[in-house]
């Protein structure tokens, strides 16, 4: 080959491998679209002194925010939808139709049961438990599982990605008999589906448009009895101003239109502090005409329904807190407390514990079966509670135990079948026991009581 | 650093090429060092002083081997012992700690050493050195900075290839940069990255999630799919990093051997040692088996010169018990080939189909994180386990037509298609060809590192 032509592949290579760089020196900005890139500029002097995580942090740093990053992706994503038709996103999987859905909900569109049967009895015990603890100081609780995208319109998905189960986690749940009363968003939007032209779920958006969104809110105001802004008798107005969140993760440089509809609200409400965004943490919105306090804990899929509730309540409370906290609602007590979780998030309900005082009751169980089982406790004193989280270390014969209940000093204490780990935000539920009491429990007393198909026992192993 | 991060490929390489391209030849060395050294401290801050006390101290006892040639052999022994003790502490004394509580059934603490990254490769090339100085190899190197430049150059640093000393002597000191050396170096690092970027990532994606899945949802199809995607991930992932680090030797005037000779075509497990991380069976050959006596000493010590390697080839690999049978496994069926099997009088489709169902099984064990996943996965290969529905699942994600045609395409590149094609067609028709290949692949690597986050590299660990 001729000397220029090695020169050349020399110079393109080392010249596109300078490009990064050369977006600095033009002052480009740091800052792209792609979802992971907040990261900040990292110091090599940090607390006046030498910042020994500086390499870590830059490593970091560049490889989230380098200049063109984001035309980069967005490159990836197009030559690879184009090439093989299918998504270049490991988290986004591409439909029919320009329909985007997120991949973590791939286990509900194949119907493969992540939930046991055990699992679901557990789901029931903690959220009736929830339930119990409200209902003592009159606060009428609701549970609202939002459905996913797939599950509503399963027919955009793409052909290899076929049920392969018989039900998915949301049919099992809903054949769930809670004391805590359920809102079915998922027959409300489904015949709502069946009868509107408009669609619920934006395309290239993992959540619910503004019009499944007030499928949702009316079907919550109906199901708490409450007066709403009937807003499905208004003829919302359609714009193309939507930007997905899947379609960003795909194409961060570029900006992707979806349509987006809109209803006219009274918009007299105001939030009792700025808020940075829909998706802050703690909202608060108060409208001084209206009657009744609402607590939400909720996700990303209520953003839609803030301006809606907020102009029908007196109060509305928007925690987006996880694991959920209950010590402001026991002190507010609102009339009213709706958790809403998307689908694909129910297992986080038995990977976290509820931050709610289990308050000690006279012993109401007896038994004289014992079961062979270590456990390991874990209890430490934060945020005004005492907090037992506990293993059991044979976690496949713990997968069995569906109720646990711990007695002390002549004192029952009702316990979520829950063992919170580090991530409680995986997929991988693991066996014990939780529970949050005024004081700490004597450890070397308390009486383990755990149900085992229906059966009460007692846990022969002593911390 | 990573030679498939952004810091390294936006940063670093074209920088230290750059700028030593510019600078005068004397001060070449100095410069490559403290980037090298630069190279291994922007992940090891602490552990960089580590190797150089290691370095500084074999170059001490070189010089007192030259000096005192009486006591060579005194020396080079305490060299051993220091050199392996290093490695034992730092590397094995949880190991050996864990393994000694279980046997006797006693509770001494383990130490939590993190690992020094590359701790195996530069330490057995200094005992490369060493070695040499010994034997009289080659001249003892005066020049602390260039001995320092030959353990931490930081192409072959962190994971090899294992360079022997004998083979960069002259060109530590004597090299030259050329077009044509950065031009061929620079498609051969193309090509290691490609492999690295656009096929072990994506073996690696499909072998993390089926390993992970619980051991009661292994298939046989499950077991299949996951040992044949760890099969072509861990050779696409090392020789990809060996490429890279051979193509980034000659942008820089070294010329590194090669570490892998197409290693899956193989028609025995011997062939396959001879293909497989070269650098290390030659090292091991020279500096272990032929001063053992190789099979110069009768049947009965060639037997046991060659398990003691094949024990240390595992062990070289990991502080697990996993990796040391792994390692034995091999000179197991080392050993019947030579008694028993005779494969040389095979046909050669059973030679081949049998070497690559030995290797396969083999690298079962050596992914497994324990004995009864490896026993799992091996049962599920060989006793037809049907598919639960949540390994269905799984497969259904994974097994998408895109991935379908990376196992394709990784098949085929494990195929010398290359030496058919230079054989095929002599001289240089190829070379505008595989450029513009190399450049193609250049920009689907980058605007892959762009989108796409995996990327450790497996021999990091070793």
């Amino acid at each position: 080959m001729k000397k220029n032509l090695k020169l050349l592949f020399c110079l393109l290579l080392l010249f596109s491998s300078l490009i990064p760089v050369i977006g600095y020196g033009l002052s480009f900005a740091m800052r792209n679209d792609a979802n992971d890139s907040r990261s900040n500029v990292p110091s090599l002097i940090k607390n006046n002194s030498f910042n020994i995580s500086f390499t870590l942090e830059f490593d970091d740093y560049f490889t989230k925010s380098f200049p063109f990053r984001a035309h980069f992706i967005t490159a990836y994503n197009a030559v690879y939808q184009t090439l093989f038709h299918q998504s270049g996103n490991e988290k986004v999987i591409v439909g029919k139709d320009g329909y985007l859905f997120f991949e973590e909900t791939v286990d509900d569109i194949l119907d493969v049961e992540t939930l046991t049967e055990f699992d679901l009895t557990r789901l029931s015990v903690v959220l009736n438990d929830i339930h119990r603890s409200l209902d003592e100081v009159g606060i009428r609780s609701y549970v609202m599982v939002v459905p996913n995208k797939a599950t509503l319109y399963e027919e955009y998905l793409p052909e290899n990605l076929k049920p392969i189960g018989n039900k998915d986690n949301l049919d099992r749940y809903l054949n769930l008999k809670l004391d805590m009363e359920n809102i079915d968003l998922y027959n409300a939007l489904k015949n709502a589906k069946d009868s509107s032209t408009l669609p619920l779920y934006h395309k290239s958006d993992s959540h619910w448009n503004n019009f499944g969104a007030a499928i949702a809110y009316e079907t919550i105001m109906d199901s708490v009895n409450h007066d709403s802004l009937e807003l499905l008798n208004q003829t919302p107005q359609s714009r193309n101003d939507w930007q997905g969140d899947l379609s960003k993760m795909l194409y961060p440089a570029m900006t992707i239109y979806d349509k987006q509809v809109y209803y006219d609200l009274p918009e007299k409400f105001i939030f009792s502090q700025a808020i940075r965004s829909f998706e802050d943490i703690h909202i608060e919105s108060k409208n001084p005409t209206l009657d009744g306090h609402l607590w939400m804990m909720r996700d990303s899929f209520a953003n839609a329904l803030i301006p809606y509730l907020s102009d029908s309540w007196n109060q509305v409370n928007y925690s987006r807190s996880f694991p959920h906290d209950y010590r402001d609602v026991m002190l507010q007590k609102p009339d009213t407390l709706i958790i809403e979780i998307a689908q694909r998030n129910l297992n986080w309900l038995l990977q976290a514990t509820p931050v709610i005082e289990s308050k000690p009751k006279d012993v109401s169980i007896q038994t004289d079966r014992t079961i062979d089982l270590d456990v390991h406790f874990d209890q430490s004193f934060t945020s005004g509670l005492a907090y037992l989280n506990a293993y059991f270390t044979d976690q496949a014969q713990a997968a069995a135990i569906t109720e646990v209940k711990l007695i002390e000093a002549d004192q029952e204490y009702e316990a979520f079948p829950i063992y919170q780990d580090n991530d409680f935000e995986d997929d991988t539920i693991e066996y014990g026991f939780s529970l949050y009491t005024a004081t700490k429990l004597n450890l070397e007393s308390v009486k383990i009581l755990v149900k085992i198909n229906g059966i009460w026992n007692r846990v022969s192993s002593t911390p | 650093m990573v030679f498939s991060s952004p810091v390294f490929i936006f940063l670093f390489l074209p920088f230290v090429y750059l700028i030593n391209g510019v600078l005068p030849k004397k001060l070449s060395n100095l410069f490559l060092l403290v980037f090298s050294l630069l190279f291994y401290a922007w992940g090891e801050p602490l552990y960089v002083f580590l190797m150089l006390f290691s370095g500084a101290a074999n170059y001490l006892l070189a010089l007192a081997m030259d000096r005192y040639p009486a006591h060579k052999k005194h020396v080079l022994l305490f060299t051993v012992l220091f050199n392996i003790g290093l490695l034992a502490v730092f590397k094995y004394a949880d190991f050996f700690i864990l393994s000694i509580n279980g046997i006797f059934n006693i509770s001494f603490n383990l130490l939590h050493l993190p690992l020094p990254i590359g701790i195996s490769f530069y330490t057995f090339q200094t005992l490369s050195y060493m070695f040499d100085v010994y034997r009289n190899d080659t001249p003892v190197q005066r020049k602390f900075l260039n001995l320092l430049l030959y353990i931490t150059f930081f192409p072959q640093l962190i994971a090899g290839p294992i360079v022997k000393y004998h083979d960069v002597a002259l060109e530590i000191e004597h090299r030259k940069v050329s077009l044509h050396g950065t031009a061929t170096g620079l498609r051969r690092f193309v090509v290691g990255l490609s492999k690295k970027v656009l096929l072990a990532n994506a073996m690696a994606l499909v072998a993390d999630r089926l390993y992970a899945l619980p051991l009661a949802e292994v298939s046989t199809f499950v077991a299949w799919i996951a040992a044949i995607a760890y099969l072509f991930q861990i050779y696409f992932d090392f020789s990809g990093y060996s490429d890279m680090a051979i193509g980034m030797g000659e942008m820089f005037g070294f010329h590194f051997k090669e570490n892998f000779n197409y290693p899956y075509i193989a028609s025995s497990v011997q062939d396959f040692w001879r293909r497989w991380h070269m650098s290390l069976s030659s090292w091991f050959r020279l500096y272990v088996y032929i001063p053992l006596g190789g099979n110069r000493k009768g049947k009965q010590r060639a037997v046991f010169n060659r398990i003691l390697v094949f024990f240390l080839t595992g062990l070289w690999h990991g502080a697990s018990w996993t990796f040391v049978v792994w390692g034995l496994y091999h000179g197991f069926f080392l050993l019947l080939e030579e008694t028993a099997f005779h494969v040389s009088k095979w046909p050669k489709v059973l030679r081949h189909f049998y070497t690559l169902l030995i290797v396969t099984f083999g690298f079962v064990i050596f992914r497994s994180e324990s004995f009864p996943q490896a026993l799992v996965l091996l049962k599920s290969m060989i006793v037809l386990t049907p598919n639960t529905l949540r390994a269905s699942g799984e497969l259904m994600v994974l097994m998408t037509p895109t991935t379908i045609g990376l196992f394709l395409i990784s098949a085929f590149a494990s195929l010398p298609i290359g030496p058919w094609l230079q054989r095929k067609f002599p001289g240089s028709t190829l070379e505008i060809p595989s450029y513009t290949l190399a450049l193609l692949l250049w920009f689907a690597c980058i605007l892959s590192l762009a989108a796409t986050t995996y990327n450790p590299f497996i021999y990091f660990r070793f």
